[in-house]
């Protein structure tokens, strides 16, 4: 999830720049198939090599010209100095740990505490972020872009198309999220078990809803909120292997999270435990959904579909909008052998709240959530948290 | 950090030729070898209610299995004229998963290739009624929003819907996420709205009593061949209170240029699976076509409640939708086929 009014407030103290140059703006965002080729073009000041080039060239097919998907391992350079090189694919690469991001500052912690100063161009992925970064221990990390569409069409083109030998790789989705002040708080990271999809339900708007009901999302093919709905999507819930999570646990649990003054302020109106207490390393689970819901109730319907749809043994603790999308396509390489599902763990911290404290109403937390001072603890933590499994995987394997 | 964008480019325009020269060995080599299937059409199905009928008239009985696709839907389905059908499974996650396995699969020349997205969906009843069939031309996200629970709203908000980091309903976001919204290309929609309305579309006995219970145009009148706008999302939302949502969420993603006409899972995922496949050089994302029927209104008619319309009516709507996605599509499926000399260069005036 990005919380991009906190974004605006917080790229200088994480010392990053904005990558998303043509956000916003016009009516239709297909703006061309290939915004790294625009950006280039935007900013080629560079009068000894004027890189001529036509963003056409990406997308308009040559009814001539047959293109093999398979990916070519040449490294490339600036054709100037020659000092930097930029390789397309991985070259048959076998990455430790593949951390996956979905926006900027998520990436960011990792590339800067881990030195991940290796880019790999990969086709197919965003054009926010194009390019895997790698460190010398092998550790490397994607940005996927946010919302189920993008974590589902990043994840692809980094299993078809990226050049990796995956099938030794351990994968660490980790984001920040809302989080359920009955289950942690601003700054906590939460291990996941379950991810629960909470996008796949029908809805009624609550104001027309049938009588007594909590809330209007209820199962697609269901006759109320209470019935658990068959799983045709095959994508509503997914369990992540328990070995892998206990160790993640167990090498995170006593790590010291980041906080922020900010958020000490504002957890303290929750006024009771844990939404009150500091951010610590806890196991709950994570709902995904494209759409961002905040208030007491639509939070109450995440508990109770966590339940309904791990059969009572899930908890739900943290809202995103991506982690069911990123391991559908995960599961989908495994079933063909290219990586291995039980190697793959989900690490979200919490950088709001996705309800109000008492008093305050629904709309405000929500439209005032960048007020809370999370997002930089949330941020940092997912790197105090995730690196510990990261380091044992690099010493001991996955 | 210009530097670096600026190799980005190098290396995208790079991978590009790299790729060109790669593809002219693979040509070679691919005399007396497997051949890539050069794909004419390929048709876009979310499940199989909506693939039969493809499969069935076109004769696409050429199998061929694609690894990374839907368990429940392993192979793309191929005739002797080079149509092809995809069946992706349902909602975004799905669509991107099965989209992206297929183009980056190198089983298919999808450099000329027009796509189809073709679904069934709830339809607005100003817009249409059950059994039509509407080529978009803006895709939607109605996911990618924020929501708070509608019995809570501030003071001044319609509803409980907003865009992301906005601050009211009527405030238009900023496109951060780049899927929020793709406008196709108008030529080619006008061209296959042009070969496809005076389509001879199916209708059942249960749809024509069940429109009885409108009092309006087109929710009343027998099914037809339209252009208006679909939205996307996840969550299937139902009633005339989110439909108003998706009518003024359509207008404020478009500056007030698209109608919002019907309601799905997927499309907005396929497109952006589509877009990324392109930037890869792989086809040509102006070649994308939308087509979506009616199985469902996408709230009651007077004196129904939500409730009632969304889960225990029939409406008879499912099987004319499914048979006039082919009945529509099928005649610009045919035409593409008869005048691929043309349709491979552009659009045929």
């Amino acid at each position: 999830m990005n919380r991009f009014h906190v974004l605006a407030t917080s790229l200088a103290a994480l010392g990053l720049a904005a990558c998303n140059s043509d956000s916003g703006g016009g009516a239709a965002t297909d703006a061309g198939t290939d915004a790294a080729i625009k950006t280039d073009a935007s900013v080629s000041t560079d009068a000894g090599t004027p890189p001529v080039i036509d963003s056409g060239t990406m997308s308009k097919p040559d009814a001539s010209t047959v293109v093999d998907a398979a990916v070519p391992d040449a490294a490339v350079h600036d054709g100037g100095d020659g000092a930097v090189f930029i390789p397309v694919g991985g070259g048959g690469r076998a990455p430790k740990a593949m951390i996956i991001s979905m926006f900027g500052p998520e990436g960011q912690v990792w590339i800067d505490n881990m030195k991940l100063t290796q880019e790999i161009f990969v086709p197919g992925l965003s054009p926010d972020y194009p390019t895997v970064h790698c460190n010398d221990d092998d550790v490397c990390n994607v940005i996927t872009g946010m919302g189920h569409a993008n974590a589902a069409s990043s994840i692809s083109a980094l299993v078809y198309n990226g050049g990796f030998d995956l099938t030794k790789t351990v994968f660490l989705i980790a984001g920040i999220a809302g989080i359920d002040p009955g289950q942690g708080t601003l700054g906590s990271a939460a291990w996941a078990r379950y991810l629960v999809d909470f996008g796949l339900q029908w809805e009624i708007d609550a104001r027309e809803m049938p009588d007594g009901w909590p809330y209007g999302y209820f199962g697609i093919g269901t006759k109320g909120p209470t019935e658990k709905p068959s799983l045709d999507y095959r994508t509503e819930v997914f369990q992540v292997n328990e070995v892998l999570l206990q160790r993640a646990l167990r090498l995170s649990k006593d790590v010291v999270l980041d906080d922020s003054d900010d958020a000490v302020k504002f957890r303290a109106k929750y006024g009771a435990s844990p939404a009150s207490d500091p951010p610590k390393v806890i196991q709950c689970d994570t709902a995904a959904g494209d759409t961002w819901f905040a208030g007491t109730a639509l939070g109450q319907r995440a508990r109770d579909w966590t339940k309904l749809l791990t059969d009572d043994k899930g908890t739900y603790c943290t809202t995103q909008q991506e982690d069911n999308a990123t391991f559908e396509v995960l599961k989908r390489a495994a079933a063909i052998g290219k990586l291995n599902l039980d190697s793959v763990a989900v690490l979200r911290t919490g950088s709001d709240f996705d309800r109000p404290y008492t008093g305050q109403t629904d709309g405000d937390g929500l439209v005032n959530y960048g007020a809370q001072g999370g997002f930089v603890p949330a941020i940092s933590n997912l790197y105090k948290a995730g690196s510990p499994l990261i380091e044992d995987v690099v010493a001991n394997g996955p | 950090m210009l530097r670096t964008k600026r190799l980005y480019g190098l290396a995208g325009l790079l991978s590009c030729l790299v790729f060109a020269a790669g593809s002219e060995r693979a040509a070679r080599a691919a005399d007396g070898g497997a051949a890539k299937i050069a794909v004419k059409v390929l048709v876009i199905n979310m499940f199989s209610g909506e693939a039969q009928p493809f499969i069935d008239n076109l004769k696409l009985t050429t199998d061929v299995a694609v690894p990374g696709l839907s368990a429940d839907y392993p192979k793309v389905h191929c005739n002797a004229d080079d149509v092809c059908e995809l069946t992706t499974g349902e909602g975004h996650t799905n669509v991107a998963a099965s989209v992206s396995a297929l183009e980056y699969s190198g089983l298919f020349d999808l450099t000329a290739t027009y796509f189809m997205i073709a679904g069934i969906s709830g339809i607005d009843p100003t817009q249409g009624t059950l059994g039509s069939a509407a080529w978009a031309h803006y895709l939607i996200d109605f996911g990618i929003q924020w929501e708070i629970d509608a019995r809570t709203l501030p003071t001044g908000w319609t509803g409980g819907y907003l865009g992301i980091n906005t601050m009211s309903p009527t405030e238009k976001p900023m496109l951060d996420y780049r899927t929020e919204v793709f406008e196709l290309d108008p030529t080619l929609q006008a061209k296959a709205y042009a070969l496809s309305k005076g389509a001879k579309l199916t209708d059942s006995d249960t749809a024509v009593a069940y429109r009885a219970h409108w009092d309006i145009s087109p929710a009343k009148d027998p099914p037809g061949v339209v252009e208006c706008d679909t939205a996307a999302g996840d969550t299937w939302w139902h009633g005339a209170l989110l439909e108003k949502r998706a009518q003024d969420w359509t207008k404020l993603l478009t500056d007030g240029k698209g109608t919002y006409c019907t309601t799905q899972q997927e499309d907005n995922a396929t497109y952006e699976a589509l877009k990324r496949g392109a930037s890869t050089g792989l086809l040509d994302v102006k070649r994308v076509l939308v087509l979506r029927t009616a199985s469902n209104f996408d709230r009651p008619y007077p004196g129904q409640k939500p409730y009632d319309s969304l889960v225990t009516a029939t409406s008879g709507g499912f099987v004319p939708s499914t048979a006039n996605l082919y009945n529509v599509g099928g005649l610009v499926i045919a035409d593409i086929v008869k005048n691929w000399t043309a349709w491979k260069v552009a659009v045929p005036k």
